[in-house]
């Protein structure tokens, strides 16, 4: 199968002694939606910022496609076609929303930036109606469509997600959801972060599970679900043994 | 003994007094930079403000001018160190709280004011022409410059040494670790809420006390001052002291002291002969060059000078 | 009363803000307070002066001047050169220096080495040109009258004009072109844009460039007005991080402002209290801002 986001044996963290991500891999394919899961300390939202250049990578591979990404900076994954949405702080907010806008659709060639832009709006209208206000003025669910909607201005072909859902109102999930559905529909993968196995049901077509920065589980959200090693997992983070 | 030799020894008597000096300044810095990360660009000010509190409580009295109390000379020693942490205090409790370069811009412009003040006050500062006459304590010997100097310099030597077992002592106790704690971790500092900022406030007080005490011991081994002995070259020189001596380590600030103090007199010694009396100048414009250099030479290569921090490993110092 | 001070301050002012600017650039995106700015006025000062000079030599003649300024058009072309080489002189230093200590991590070394980097700069230029003053222009100037008894002279106004005319293209640069945008960007959240698909560095670049050109249009106002010194920029600084600070660090109108406030606030010293204090205005300006409102006139946080 031809993968849009290929991640083999990745190592990867702030200090080259002791890597958070410690082998992970994981595969998006187009139009694939797939869930990072795992217990507090996992190194999932470390495992999304190496891949999008933001954590040093000691060794592995990263592959957007054909593009080999190692060596590339964290601006020129995001020009090849990787979009990643972190999961604070993810809008500028002494900027207005349409500035957030165009940070991003003037990365990509010139032509189309206008057919890009109404797409975007298209799919999160509720944007659109607040181009001139401050990013900083918006609602939590807002700006999270703020951030999605500007990284789908970069013509992503894979769209990385973290904890797309924190922190946000079940309605607000479920609208957001539904958007982030039909992004994949477009062919973009999809990888995302989520807090628990019932988050990523919703909307994950697979889900891969990390442990101190090594798989542990793959498989689909309804299988997983009945796994007893993943409940175990999650009662191992109540008692302090999953970190 | 000859005549050659008792030369030789007074002006490396004079040489020592002039290196332990700046580095009674220096340790001072390292307490404020090396130990709890705060940033002093007016070094030569807090050292001015010491040096001219001891002068004024201690000179004899002087038409037009304040001061003149003829105190004795340890009156005048103490009080310059309060005046030096008085001014570092105010300062510290205005900016510390604010972000890291606030305080830098707000010390570089103490040293412009007090620079102002030595210029213009004349009534208070004796203006350009500074103050003289201001007692030396061997002042009985001064008829024989060999015993004077050296008796000036165990004197200095003596404080100094005082001075750093002092700061050793301070280093390794729990206030120590506390202000090392402070500078390695944010999140620490921030746990520590309050506390922090106090503790900031203490050390950056101390550490302006030892700049005045160092302003008092130039006062008083000179015998006069003037604005020019505080020019930002002053601050400057005693940073690299503490860059190239390594920051943390107090031993390492006495080392740079006696290596940016023997490189400025040995390039000083160098122009002089190199250079005819018209070059002056703009040869001794090439030394400050050379010291810049050396400074960020050693920020690049060696970021924790010749002797690193000993104890704990220093995060915003590390490669 | 005699407002000719409120004139000098203004004139003063324009001088300080486009250095403002520059400062407060370099804090927004790059994080720290860069103690050599003042030394790029002094180098576009002196580098315009040179270039001026090697003109002159090369036509034969000196470069007249274009009544009833004292300088022309050649002077004009020299400054923008030497706006240029300074901008370069910037990029340089950050080559060589703050890049290296940004890429480890090092970041508040950097102001530590900014503050060597100007001691060694003015030194240099006190080698190269010694510590006497010069001048652009011996012509002496009749001030014109304006409104209010107050006066200025033809250069006084040229001063004014181009400050005017850059604190424009500054402000526009910043606001509404796709380069300001990606400024505004790395100064609030530098990961963000760099995954957004800006590239940092290159704003990084582009701040040094934008910030030592207009303090070398500084320096070259402040040489036409006063005098050419290696001291000159030194001793702006404090009144340039004042300006800064008191317009709120990180905002470009704000440093614009707070550069006139500085300007006006040091000419009424020097009307009523004396010309030797002016230095001390500065330092009020700073510590009452700190007080009341660290954040300044615009800026967000401190």
């Amino acid at each position: 199968m031809n993968l849009a986001l290929a991640v083999d044996g990745l190592i990867a963290g702030y200090e080259p002694g002791t890597p958070i991500v410690a082998g992970a891999s994981v595969g998006v394919a187009p139009g694939e939606i797939v869930a990072v899961l795992g217990p507090n300390g996992a190194g999932k939202s470390t495992l999304l910022k190496a891949v999008a250049g933001l954590v040093p990578i000691q060794s592995g591979q990263v592959r957007l496609g054909e593009a080999d990404l190692i060596r590339e900076p964290a601006h020129r994954r995001a020009a090849l076609g990787l979009g990643y949405v972190p999961q604070l702080e993810n809008v500028f907010a002494a900027l207005s929303v349409e500035d957030n806008l165009a940070l991003a659709a003037d990365v990509g060639p010139r032509a189309g930036r206008h057919a890009q832009l109404q797409q975007a709006l298209a799919l999160f209208p509720e944007i659109g109606l607040r181009r001139r206000q401050l990013a900083g003025r918006l609602s939590g669910g807002q700006r999270q469509m703020l951030a999605v909607a500007r990284a789908l201005l970069g013509r992503p072909r894979v769209l990385l997600l973290d904890e797309p859902s924190a922190g946000l109102s079940p309605k607000i999930v479920g609208e957001l959801f539904t958007r982030i559905r039909a992004i994949a529909r477009g062919g973009v993968g999809i990888l995302l972060v989520e807090q628990n196995v019932r988050a990523a049901r919703a909307i994950a077509d697979r889900v891969v599970v990390l442990v101190q920065g090594q798989n542990r589980l793959e498989g689909t959200p309804a299988a997983l679900e009945r796994d007893p090693e993943l409940a175990a997992l999650y009662i191992g983070r109540a008692t302090g043994a999953g970190a | 003994m000859s005549g050659a030799w008792t030369g030789w020894l007074a002006y490396a008597a004079s040489f020592g007094v002039m290196v332990l000096i700046q580095g009674v300044a220096c340790l001072g810095l390292n307490l404020q930079w090396g130990q709890t990360g705060l940033f002093n660009v007016g070094v030569a000010g807090f050292v001015a403000v010491g040096a001219y509190t001891s002068a004024l409580l201690t000179s004899a009295a002087v038409d037009g001018r304040l001061g003149g109390y003829e105190l004795p000379l340890v009156i005048g020693v103490v009080a310059a160190m309060a005046a030096g942490g008085l001014v570092s205090a105010a300062v510290g409790a205005l900016t510390l709280r604010l972000r890291s370069d606030y305080l830098a811009i707000a010390t570089f412009g103490i040293a412009v004011v007090v620079d102002l003040v030595a210029r213009n006050a004349a009534g208070l500062t004796g203006g350009t022409l500074g103050i003289s006459f201001i007692p030396r304590p061997f002042e009985a010997l001064a008829e024989r410059p060999l015993t004077f100097a050296l008796a000036t310099f165990a004197l200095v030597a003596a404080v100094t040494l005082l001075a750093y077992l002092l700061l050793e002592r301070l280093v390794a106790s729990p206030w120590g670790r506390v202000l090392r704690a402070i500078r390695e971790d944010e999140r620490a500092a921030a746990s520590l809420g309050k506390s922090a900022a106090s503790y900031r406030l203490q050390a950056f007080t101390v550490g302006g006390a030892l700049m005045g005490l160092a302003g008092a011991l130039q006062a008083h081994t000179l015998g006069f001052i003037s604005p020019e002995n505080f020019a930002a070259a002053v601050t400057f020189q005693v940073w690299a002291m503490l860059v190239v001596g390594g920051t943390g380590n107090n031993r390492g600030v006495l080392l740079g002291a006696l290596l940016v103090s023997a490189l400025w007199s040995a390039t000083g010694l160098a122009t002089a002969a190199a250079f005819p009396p018209e070059e002056q100048a703009r040869a001794a414009a090439l030394r400050i060059v050379a010291i810049g250099v050396l400074l960020s030479a050693t920020i690049l290569w060696r970021p924790r000078g010749l002797l690193g921090e000993r104890t704990a490993v220093s995060r915003h110092l590390d490669d | 009363m005699n407002l000719q001070f409120l004139m000098d301050g203004l004139v003063v002012g324009a001088t300080l803000a486009l250095g403002a600017t520059g400062v407060t650039l370099t804090y927004a995106n790059l994080r720290f307070a860069n103690f050599a700015h003042g030394e790029f006025l002094s180098w576009g000062a002196y580098l315009s002066m040179t270039l001026a000079g090697l003109a002159g030599s090369l036509l034969g003649a000196p470069l007249a001047a274009r009544e009833p300024f004292s300088i022309g058009v050649g002077l004009l072309g020299c400054a923008l050169v030497a706006a240029a080489l300074t901008g370069g002189l910037a990029l340089l230093i950050d080559a060589v220096l703050f890049r290296r200590l940004r890429e480890r991590g090092t970041a508040v070394t950097a102001v530590m080495a900014s503050f060597g980097v100007s001691m060694a700069l003015r030194a240099l230029l006190e080698a190269l040109y010694t510590t006497r003053p010069r001048y652009y222009s011996q012509e002496l100037q009749i001030a014109l009258p304006l409104a209010e008894g107050m006066r200025a002279t033809p250069d006084q106004l040229a001063v004014c004009a181009v400050t005017v005319l850059l604190a424009t293209g500054v402000t526009l640069l910043i606001g509404r072109t796709a380069i300001g945008r990606r400024m505004r960007a790395v100064a609030e959240n530098p990961s963000l844009a760099a995954v957004v698909g800006v590239d940092v560095a290159a704003v990084i670049r582009a701040t040094w460039l934008l910030g030592g050109a207009l303090a070398a249009v500084a320096g070259v106002a402040l040489g036409l007005l006063v005098q050419v010194r290696p001291s000159m920029g030194a001793e702006l600084l404090l009144p340039m991080f004042a300006a800064a600070i008191v317009g709120g660090i990180g905002s470009v109108p704000g440093a614009l402002i707070g550069g006139v406030i500085v300007g006006v606030a040091e000419a009424t010293t020097v009307r009523f209290i004396g010309a030797e204090w002016r230095a001390a205005v500065s330092f009020a300006l700073l510590i009452a801002v700190l007080l009341v409102r660290p954040s300044g006139l615009f800026g967000r946080r401190a």
